[in-house]
């Protein structure tokens, strides 16, 4: 304690408590003028958005009392620092949509790999005729990250220079992502990590907990004309930044499917009125499904460049990101397209 | 009780998520971050449900995290900043949220934490003593005394702002 400091814990002292509540009140005149500027501060406009996804992310219970929460249990997992949508994950996953794959021989990871597998998947159009994967593990100071990344490869004498570019550049722009993704992990990680030793735990607890990047995928579908894939990223500790990346490749010339080339020009309206439909049927005949209503910035529309893979069916589906338009207990809502 | 509690929280969450912000805010001074420190205080209010046994005391219960969770958001973005200097907002940087504020929110901001959120408790928002002690779990007399340290403090630090301006 130093002497000012030292002074004020003597005038304190020497105060009754009838002087100190005077004390109180009359300081209340400087903060007058900056009070009243305080109570005019407007929240933006994102606030309500931001609680009720929080809302729905804690478990709480808000669209109807109800409604009870047996379909999420509270996370197990402590967040330390959980990014909105908006301004991380979100923006992921506008990026995501494009484009593929992959190596003539390209190696597709550079840093030092622990274990690598391929494994091949017989496929027959004209450019992939084998798609295969590598899965590779790093360890990192605080954390492993584990991928498993398809790739498409060409006989490159059987293609025209140009669906080898496309499949070039689409291989490029997945390692990119990819490389994103871990960039992106490693900063939460460090955050979460910093958290928790700044609030007592060590080193040692932490290596403990034994957190995981996790990139893997999943063939939807494939045929002579197109093959059909989902990539998953996520990190074990929290499920705040779960990303997919849809990609739907054409084996004929390399290009990367629209969902008008699946569902026609009108394929905006086709999908809006779709989608509209099943999530009435879906609330009508289960009590535990919910979608936000409009006004409460649920859907509108699938916009021009929506997240979608093919299924077994030849038909389109829809994916949605967790909160775009429903709760967090929804997961990541899917929507298939008839054709 | 799981979900009543949880219910209470919720209603009492969006019936004050202004209040929240803007007390945040006067915290980080960011409302981007402001933002983040109401989601993440949501989060971590409904996961500790549990631990709120009383249904009556949520005023108190939450003012507590999301003061805690305001102040820890500032000590990790100083953490960062002390890594990459040229994160620090520059010098008369002013955020949006707050334009033409009159300066006693700087001078407030420059208090130590715990007497900072006992003025923004007392005056800011009408907390009682009571209610303040109950938040920021110490004795009466410690607030009391926090109280009166701020306001002294913040005087000399405004007489010497004014001299400053005044040449």
């Amino acid at each position: 304690m130093d002497n000012k400091d030292r002074r004020l814990l003597e005038s304190f002292n020497r105060l009754t408590e009838e002087e100190l509540e005077q004390t109180f009140t009359e300081a209340e005149a400087i903060f007058a003028g900056s009070r009243r500027e305080y109570e005019k501060t407007k929240a933006p406009e994102e606030l309500g958005q931001v609680v009720r996804q929080a809302v729905a992310e804690g478990g709480g219970t808000m669209y109807n009392g109800d409604r009870n929460n047996s379909k999420k249990a509270a996370p197990n997992n402590r967040r330390n620092r959980k990014r909105r949508k908006g301004r991380s994950f979100g923006k992921l996953i506008a990026g995501a949509a494009a484009a593929v794959v992959v190596c003539f021989t390209l190696a597709l990871n550079t840093s030092e790999v622990f274990a690598k597998a391929a494994g091949e998947l017989a496929l027959i159009g004209p450019i992939a005729q084998v798609l295969t994967f590598r899965s590779y593990e790093e360890e990192k100071e605080d954390y492993t990250l584990k991928a498993e990344i398809p790739q498409i490869e060409a006989d490159e004498e059987q293609i025209s220079e140009e669906a080898a570019g496309a499949v070039l550049d689409a291989n490029e722009e997945i390692q990119k992502k990819i490389e994103e993704y871990s960039a992106q992990a490693e900063q939460h990680i460090q955050d979460y990590k910093d958290a928790f030793l700044a609030t007592g735990g060590t080193e040692e607890e932490f290596a403990q907990k034994d957190i995981r990047v996790d990139v893997s995928y999943d063939v939807k579908s494939q045929t002579d004309a197109y093959v059909s894939f989902v990539i998953t990223a996520n990190e074990n500790w929290s499920n705040a930044y779960g990303v997919q990346y849809f990609y739907n490749i054409s084996l004929e010339d390399g290009r990367t499917l629209t969902l008008a080339d699946v569902l026609g020009e009108d394929y905006i309206a086709k999908a809006d009125a779709a989608i509209k439909e099943q999530m009435q049927e879906q609330m009508a005949s289960d009590e535990n499904t919910y979608y936000f209503t409009e006004e409460e910035g649920g859907f509108t529309t699938i916009g021009e460049f929506p997240n979608f893979y093919i299924n077994e069916n030849g038909n389109p589906v829809i994916v949605f990101a967790k909160y775009e338009v429903a709760p967090g207990s929804m997961g990541t809502p899917e929507f298939e397209i008839s054709k | 009780m799981g979900r009543d509690s949880r219910q209470v929280i919720t209603d009492y969450i969006i019936n004050h998520q202004e209040k929240f912000y803007r007390l945040a805010l006067s915290y980080v001074r960011n409302p981007q971050d402001a933002l983040d420190v109401v989601q993440n205080a949501v989060v971590r209010a409904l996961e500790a449900a549990a631990s709120l046994r009383n249904p009556d005391a949520v005023k108190t219960w939450f003012y507590r995290i999301i003061v805690n969770e305001s102040i820890s958001y500032i000590r990790r973005s100083q953490r960062e900043y002390a890594k990459d200097p040229s994160l620090f907002p520059e010098e008369g940087y002013e955020e949006p949220g707050y334009e033409g504020e009159s300066d006693i929110m700087e001078h407030i901001r420059r208090l130590p934490a715990e007497i900072q959120t006992v003025v923004l408790l007392r005056y800011y928002e009408d907390l009682t003593l009571k209610e303040i002690s109950e938040v920021t779990q110490s004795k009466l007399s410690t607030v009391k005394y926090r109280l009166y340290t701020g306001i002294r403090k913040l005087e000399q630090s405004l007489r010497r702002g004014k001299e400053d301006h005044d040449g």
